[in-house]
């Protein structure tokens, strides 16, 4: 067996025609001598071989430096022992045929579909080693940098109001079986954010006094406030954050070293909509616990409904959504899921 | 078969062999001789492994890739090789994943020990770039000779902290002189081993380019600004008028529509600087006292290139990717031409090893780059 090559002076572009040849595990170099048209064969140690990739001249680094380019195609069992044990059977993978191909498509379709699946439940594992302690200093350090940027104003709810709904909002909090009672902190909510109501991971919880106002009576700014701590109980905030990475990750390992125009944009756009349909999973989730929690002190399951449907017919379509892009469910499907659950 | 398609490339290369010695041979193309199918084996494989692996199979999966896309370029009838090994990219990886889980943890941890770490790692950018060059020189070859980078800790800083600072202050008139800076950094650290490449660029070159950029981007500015006055008279006479729903929302439309054909625009005349000042520097290139670089890249055709994969790639559900990677990798290739001396001298390489892919790994998760 007698394979064609180049062979390359040791960290040189110099080079000659050369024939490469196998003899019971030695391997032979036969080099032309341009001066006398004679040839002389030598002995060669190979040092290292360039896995195959594709098809094209194979790369051999010989023991003393020198280097060979074998352009003859590479029989089978030729190199045996010097290259790696998988890599023929990546190569046969790699080589296109269209059922191969297809049956290739259908892999990689079953991989991201359990992707999907892994990626919440290894989040949330991960984050079942996140202590409390460490999830309640998340959670204030985010909460102190909240107030350096919003600097909202303190509420100017009558005292007995607030002092009231904190009570009240304690002993849903005794329900919901919390290591540690979120605090509930009244703000005025002014331009930037208006009728609302978030918690930080392990709390605290804010509620604004647009908020309280717009919701009217305290049975459904409770509501409001026993979803909240749904999502601090269920670790919300801390879950969305591991699921995120996780996205992100997943799509830096899919997409990593393309260098294509366009791709990197497309895979912003999966990870918002992954991480946006996880958010409203938890929405959904908070919403049917926290009416929980309002059951279990006694109240009416349908306060957390109707405070949703007061705050729906104030925003009108926008927040009727729930498409791929919101972080909410549409508030009429919440409403819905609400009065339907038993 | 595809090693007698070879062949015939390696006797067009040396076609040139009778010319006297120390002239130039008329240019020659590059070649790529890869394919979409061939390399969607590539890609799917490399995909599917990585997610099986937990992505530690990515590293391998890098250099299949570049491999791939050495071996199939020819310049003068021989091809690139990469020489990257798999463990060397996974070490790099694993280093860059733990500096980077920590930098974020102790962020977390210390909002103020956070503006600390950036303030550290602004002054490692430049040796990252460093890092990160040498890696991708030091494991690409060409007849057995790997390029070389040497550019220094404070050159690497003008270009990627100096000066966009000052284009940035001089409100991007500075621009064409940022990007010649950056061209001639690369141009004048790179080399075939010991053999340096070389380029003379002329700063009326870049401004010229960008004046012709400039100009073509007033419309486009002119109507954004427009269009920013259209929408919000529109808004303030429709807040006094809220019961024509339907006016407002169909004038929405429009005003959607307008938007994102003037951010086109003027994506498409910056993609269209881009290339304009790349061509600068290939067309300037030098190899010492060896060969001359050209190219006939046409910014059109380019464009086409990048609008018809962007709209490929989401509706194929990405399967067509390996398709449009192929394709705009052939158009660079394709479109670069080189005029070799008739004499061609050897080539001589350094000693090899102290390379690290931890700056090139690093790099690339951070976003750190310099692009021509």
């Amino acid at each position: 067996m007698r394979l064609r090559c180049h062979i390359y002076e040791a960290y040189s572009s110099k080079r000659r025609d050369a024939v490469l040849m196998e003899d019971g595990g030695r391997y032979l170099v036969a080099i032309t001598d341009e001066a006398t048209g004679q040839e002389i064969t030598e002995e060669v140690v190979l040092k290292h071989v360039q896995p195959a990739v594709g098809t094209g001249p194979r790369h051999v680094l010989l023991e003393d430096e020198r280097a060979l380019d074998i352009l003859d195609p590479i029989p089978a069992g030729f190199l045996s022992g010097l290259e790696g044990r998988h890599s023929h059977w990546v190569l046969w993978l790699e080589r296109f045929s269209l059922p191969k191909a297809a049956l290739l498509v259908v892999v990689l379709a079953g991989c991201i579909f359990g992707v999907r699946w892994a990626l919440p439940v290894a989040a949330d594992l991960s984050t079942n080693l996140v202590p409390s302690s460490a999830e309640a200093y998340l959670g204030q350090v985010s909460f102190e940098q909240f107030e350096a940027i919003f600097q909202l104003d303190p509420s100017s709810l009558p005292a007995h109001q607030r002092k009231r709904l904190r009570q009240e909002a304690r002993a849903l909090a005794a329900v919901a079986e919390l290591e540690q009672k979120p605090e509930i902190l009244f703000r005025k909510g002014g331009r930037d954010l208006g009728a609302i109501a978030f918690a930080f991971p392990g709390g605290p919880i804010i509620v604004t006094d647009e908020l309280v106002k717009e919701m009217g009576e305290d049975r459904l700014v409770l509501a409001v406030i026993a979803h909240e701590l749904a999502h601090v109980k269920q670790r919300h905030g801390l879950r969305q954050v591991a699921r995120a990475t996780g996205a992100v990750l997943v799509m830096t390992v899919l997409l990593g070293g393309t260098d294509v125009s366009g791709v990197e944009e497309l895979s912003t756009l999966v990870i918002a909509v992954a991480s946006n349909g996880y958010s409203r999973e938890f929405e959904r989730d908070a919403d049917l616990r926290g009416a929980e929690i309002l059951a279990k002190t006694g109240r009416k399951k349908n306060d957390l409904a109707d405070a949703l449907e007061k705050l729906g017919s104030s925003c009108g379509e926008t927040c009727d959504d729930g498409g791929f892009f919101s972080t909410h469910p549409g508030t009429s499907e919440r409403i819905e899921a609400l009065r339907s659950s038993p | 078969m595809q090693s007698d398609n070879n062949q015939t490339t390696i006797t067009a290369g040396g076609s040139g062999d009778d010319n006297t010695s120390g002239t130039q041979v008329p240019p020659q193309g590059f070649q790529f001789t890869g394919n979409a199918k061939e390399y969607f084996g590539i890609w799917i494989v490399n995909l599917i492994l990585s997610i099986l692996t937990l992505g530690i199979y990515s590293a391998w999966a890098k250099v299949r890739q570049l491999s791939y896309f050495h071996s199939n370029t020819i310049v003068l009838g021989d091809r690139l090789a990469y020489h990257a090994t798999g463990w060397m990219i996974l070490k790099g990886r694993l280093i860059s994943v733990a500096v980077i889980a920590l930098l974020t943890l102790i962020s977390f941890i210390s909002p103020l020990l956070q503006i600390a770490i950036t303030l550290l790692i602004i002054p490692a950018i430049p040796w990252v770039i460093n890092q990160s060059q040498r890696f991708q020189a030091r494991m690409t070859s060409w007849r057995n000779v790997r390029f070389n980078w040497t550019g220094t800790y404070w050159g690497a800083f003008k270009i990627v902290l100096l000066w966009p600072l000052a284009t940035a202050l001089s409100f991007g008139l500075l621009l064409p002189m940022a990007n010649k800076a950056t061209h001639s950094f690369i141009a004048s650290n790179l080399g075939l081993g010991k053999t340096p490449f070389e380029a003379t660029l002329l700063t009326g070159a870049y401004y010229k380019v960008f004046g012709i950029a400039a100009l073509l981007a007033i419309p486009g500015a002119a109507a954004f600004v427009a269009l920013a006055v259209w929408i919000i008279s529109a808004t303030a006479s429709s807040a006094g008028n809220s019961g024509l729903p339907n006016v407002q929302s169909g004038g929405e439309a429009i005003g959607v529509l307008l938007t994102v054909i003037v951010v086109i625009w003027l994506g498409a005349v910056s993609f269209f600087y881009q290339i304009w000042t790349r061509n600068i520097l290939i067309n300037s290139l030098r190899l010492k006292d060896a060969a001359s670089f050209s190219t006939n890249m046409k910014g059109r055709k380019i464009l086409w290139i990048v609008a018809t994969n962007t709209l490929a790639i989401p509706f194929s559900l990405f399967l067509l990717l390996p398709w449009s990677v192929v394709r705009m990798y052939r158009y660079s290739v394709e479109s670069t031409f080189v005029s070799p001396r008739a004499d061609l001298p050897e080539f001589l390489d350094e000693r090899r090893g102290g390379v690290s892919s931890f700056g090139e790994e690093f790099g690339s998760m951070e976003g750190i780059d310099i692009a021509i």
